[in-house]
């Protein structure tokens, strides 16, 4: 029995820099736009993500703009008011659908799930191919969208007033359709992948928790995506043919409409937030140098969050006109799926428990997330109760809510990936110091933004409003001056992380000291991943690697691995089974 | 918006104006409190941990802790009773929701792009709410195009209204309000002017409603403050309905291009050609007669689509409800007409209401000839008074 996979045993050890990787392991234009190489479809996914997370942030600083003062900075008149109902859509439309939903699970997913589970790829990389360019087929659409008139329907397209306007919803729907089947298909891909495509000795209940919450995540995308697609190609026919499905004016429901969105949108919230808890549960441990605490609870819990979220649809119309009793269903099983995240939060904390923290950016970023999804998630509780919804409804306290949930988790989740995965993906360290002021700014940017809509909210500010009563003002301006406080930290998370890729110093293979499986292969990664599937133990198990001045990283202590694979007994399994 | 500011104003929650403010008030500081706690418990926990345990070399040994059930039993099943318990609460407050008395008083509220229309029990119709302290009141809601939603934070409902479907809230004020009233919102996106869909709600003793009642039954006539009953002039009238039906939203009355209506300015017998039309050829002339220009502007307000002006959409919705509701639809009309004229190139001196009273010296001893002349020119006899004369007098 190998105690250790043979890449580990290599003798120059997998820590020395390595000379071909998968960045330049072929070269040119083509050997990108081609490549079956999950690496690069990801680090493209990446790409295109951060391009877009730039033009949403630049929609959100005008729509912050706009509300310092209470007639409108910019749009001023009624008929330019259009105008910032279009910003608002648009910074929504793409946030959502380009920036986070493929964010963690496409993007950063791609990256690291293959090398997680010891695999040389995902189980059908030409799928993962075309999903890409389903990505970039439906980001199109939406740009044309921009360019041939801007939707001004909100993200949730309701009807009738989607059905009505002169705006090219047809464009943008289209858009959010191909990209639909870009998502499906990549949480197909990723199902196969971790259901064929483990190691030896890898187990379900010895998967790194990442691995459980994209495949929950990737459940989700599978099942709810096509509802999705289904109420967008309704919603051209009715634009087109006037099919009087939606559409009032030809005897439709425009309730119907709003069951139909949820029913995807819902769990689509989930589809963003999962992989973030994934995340966490990778980072938490690894910083802390301990075991996750419960992993079983952690991981079961991921499944819970993908079952019970497709039954809280109904909670986004509690006075949307929709019967008492399916309101009070929907607010009862509401409250039933708070309770996989609470778990979630509570394990995270035991595990910090006794640990080893280690304040680096990446667990700067998880402890902020920490702090903003308790917020995200607890007043989502107000939200679920019956009574206080009704007060609470379609106002800002709804905007603040989540956006705790869609920044201060989803997207403070994919920074900490982000940047603890960044010397994987690029062999390039980053400037620790400049990532801690960064993440900083960004916390209290965001907090200085967003606290005071749960204020103004309650107080009955309502939500897409171009212009607001003078009495507003107070939490507007405070609520603008956040926006701008995170835009300087956004923009040095961008340059240093682009200085890194020139100037960085060189990354070691393991860098924070994480027990998983692509932290055993150099960073950048080979090509192939792994020239044999590796042999894997507990991905948490933190006791055998030890730190090495000489690489500034850590490597397995062969001794202490093999105490710990005698002490745990993996069983070993014949062959690699692909 | 001083009204805000009322002494039953809490940092989180707007003054408690109706019954049903209570639960909602009671439900929202339980759960402040409890999720205040939790909060307070995750950060504190978080910060101890992030002190005490801080990593003092890269290779410190742990603890090997994996696991612990009773514990993650504990924290499953403590938090699932408390959101339970906080389900019952809000339930409980919800029910009042939808179970209005049966002595309420009903109002019905048309919402359109993008203001509201109140029509009372009387006929009357306003465009901010009026409602009585202590009467408990259903609005039937009801919309004209898009979806909107009317929310009015100071008594913690909102409900949607949707085309072709009547939804209902109702509720039993409270607190009187300060003149300028509490707001009253749109808060479901209906489009262009979604932030200006907004009112105000007055809450009235019995005096004051029954007052404010006559008025919006009869806009006609106007009490002073001295008690006297005056008949209002038309081009004011006219004026008054344009902003309150919201026919301001659309048609401008400066002139400006770019409206999403034909501007009113200077529309009055001016050359109109159409780009649809129930009538084939129709188009309207300077040399038209007044009564075919009243005909159409009429026909325009009950009947939008029949005839499209050039170079404008089909998005007018039907006014008929709204003047078909009250007991002075031609008078209303009229007065319209007579607003649009008073803007007009031509010269206008506006008629007297049919079946006036104007002359009744003994019903109207304050109606000397000054006031005669500067409010109706024409039952003075100074039958050459500019319009612009005339539009000033409010």
């Amino acid at each position: 029995m190998t105690t250790i996979s043979p890449d580990l045993a290599h003798p120059g050890g997998p820590f020395d820099s390595p000379t071909d990787h998968y960045l330049n392991h072929t070269r040119g234009f083509w050997s990108w736009a081609l490549t079956l190489d999950h690496k690069r479809i990801g680090v493209m996914y990446l790409t295109a993500t951060l391009f877009f997370f730039f033009v949403a942030g630049i929609f959100a600083m005008i729509i912050r703009t706009q509300l310092l003062v209470p007639n409108g900075v910019i749009f001023t008149t009624e008929d330019s008011y259009v105008h910032y109902n279009q910003m608002f859509t648009l910074h929504g439309a793409i946030m959502i659908f380009l920036v986070l939903i493929p964010g963690i699970p496409a993007a950063l997913g791609n990256f690291v799930l293959p090398i997680m589970l010891g695999a040389k790829d995902v189980a059908f990389p030409r799928l993962n191919l075309f999903s890409f360019y389903l990505y970039v087929s439906g980001a199109i659409l939406a740009i044309l969208s921009i360019i041939l008139g801007a939707v001004d329907t909100g993200w949730t397209f309701y009807t009738p007033y989607s059905a009505q306007t002169d705006t090219a919803v047809c464009w943008m729907v289209g858009g959010v359709f191909v990209l639909g089947f870009s998502s499906i298909l990549t949480g197909m891909n990723f199902i196969v992948t971790i259901h064929k495509l483990r190691p030896p000795g890898m187990t379900w209940f010895r998967m790194p928790l990442f691995l459980w919450s994209t495949y929950a995540t990737s459940i989700i995308q599978v099942l709810a995506t096509p509802v999705l697609g289904i109420t967008l190609l309704l919603l051209i026919m009715e634009r087109v043919l006037r099919v009087g499905i939606f559409n009032s004016e030809y005897g439709g429901d425009p309730v119907l409409f709003q069951h139909f969105f949820w029913f995807y949108s819902h769990p689509a919230v989930y589809i963003m937030i999962l992989p973030a808890m994934g995340v966490m549960s990778e980072v938490v441990p690894t910083f802390s140098r301990k075991h996750i605490f419960g992993y079983r609870f952690v991981a079961l819990s991921s499944l819970a969050i993908a079952i019970i979220g497709f039954l809280v649809w109904g909670h986004h119309m509690f006075p949307n006109g929709q019967s008492t009793m399916l309101a009070t269903i929907f607010s009862f099983l509401t409250m039933l799926v708070a309770i996989p995240s609470a778990i979630k939060v509570w394990n995270w904390l035991a595990t910090m428990y006794r640990g080893s923290i280690w304040l680096q950016t990446p667990m700067c970023y998880a402890l902020s997330f920490l702090f903003n999804f308790t917020i995200g998630g607890l007043t989502g509780i107000f939200l679920g109760a019956l009574s206080v919804d009704v007060h609470l409804h379609d106002t800002y306290f709804v905007v603040a809510h989540f956006h705790y949930v869609m920044f201060g988790g989803t997207l403070l989740g994919f920074m900490a990936g982000l940047h603890y995965w960044w010397p994987k993906i690029t062999g390039r360290m980053y400037n620790e110091t400049l990532g801690k002021v960064a993440c900083a700014l960004i916390f209290i940017g965001f907090n200085t933004t967003f606290l005071p809509q749960f204020v103004m909210g309650s107080h009955g500010m309502p939500r897409r409003y171009a212009s607001y009563l003078p009495y507003f003002q107070p939490y507007h301006v405070m609520s603008s001056i956040g926006a701008y406080i995170q835009f300087v930290g956004f923009a040095m998370v961008a340059a240093y992380l682009i200085h890194s890729l020139f100037k960085g110093e060189k990354a070691p293979a393991n860098p924070w000291g994480s027990a998983t499986l692509e932290w055993s292969c150099t960073s950048p990664p080979p090509h192939d991943n792994f020239k044999h599937p590796p042999h894997v133990g507990d991905p948490y198990d933190h006791s055998n690697l030890v730190w090495d001045d000489a690489v500034q990283g850590y490597v397995r202590d062969n001794r202490l691995a093999e105490t710990y694979t005698t002490k745990t007994a993996i069983p070993h399994q014949a062959g690699g089974h692909h | 918006m001083m009204n805000l500011l009322a002494q039953t104003e809490t940092f989180f929650l707007p003054p408690q104006a109706s019954n049903l403010s209570y639960n909602v008030d009671w439900a929202w500081n339980t759960i402040l409190g409890i999720t205040g706690f939790f909060f307070c418990l995750v950060v504190a926990i978080m910060l101890i941990f992030v002190i005490k345990y801080r990593r003092r070399t890269p290779n410190d040994s742990t603890p090997e802790i994996t696991h612990n059930t009773p514990l993650e039993i504990t924290w499953t099943v403590v938090p699932l009773i408390i959101v339970i318990g906080i389900f019952f609460v809000a339930f409980k407050g919800f029910l009042n929701y939808d179970t209005p008395p049966s002595n309420a008083v009903v109002v019905d509220v048309e919402a359109k792009k993008w203001n509201f229309t109140f029509t009372y029990p009387n006929g009357g119709i306003s465009d901010t709410l009026y409602v009585q302290k202590g009467v408990p009141v259903v609005l039937n809601l009801h919309s004209v195009d898009v979806l909107h939603a009317l929310y009015i934070p100071a008594f913690r409902t909102q409900r949607n209204a949707i085309p072709y479907r009547t939804t209902n809230i109702w509720f039993i004020p409270e607190e009187l309000t300060p003149p300028d009233g509490f707001p009253v919102f749109c808060t479901q996106y209906c489009g262009k002017d979604h932030s200006h869909m907004h009112t105000t709600v007055h809450v009235l003793d019995a005096a004051d409603f029954q007052a404010a009642m006559a008025q919006v039954a009869n806009p006609f006539k106007v009490k002073d403050a001295d008690g006297h009953e005056h008949w209002v002039p038309y081009v004011q009238l006219g004026e008054k309905f344009y902003n309150q039906m919201g026919c301001a939203t659309c048609h401008n009355v400066t002139g400006a291009p770019g409206g999403t209506g034909p501007t009113w300015k200077d529309l009055w017998k001016s050359h109109v050609t159409f780009s649809a039309s129930n009538e084939p050829g129709f188009e309207l002339q300077p040399t038209d007669s007044d009564d075919k220009w009243e005909k159409y502007i009429t026909e325009s307000a009950l009947h939008p689509s029949y005839k499209i002006v050039a170079g404008y959409q089909d998005q007018m919705p039907s006014f008929e409800a709204q003047f078909s509701g009250s007991s002075m639809k031609e008078e209303k009309i009229r007065a319209i007409i007579a607003y649009i004229r008073s803007i007009g190139r031509l010269p206008y001196t506006p008629p007297i209401p049919a079946n006036s009273d104007l002359y009744d010296a003994q019903k109207h001893p304050d109606h000397h000839p000054e006031w005669l002349q500067s409010h109706w020119p024409a039952a003075a006899g100074g039958t050459t008074a500019p319009a612009a004369a005339t539009t000033q007098a409010q």
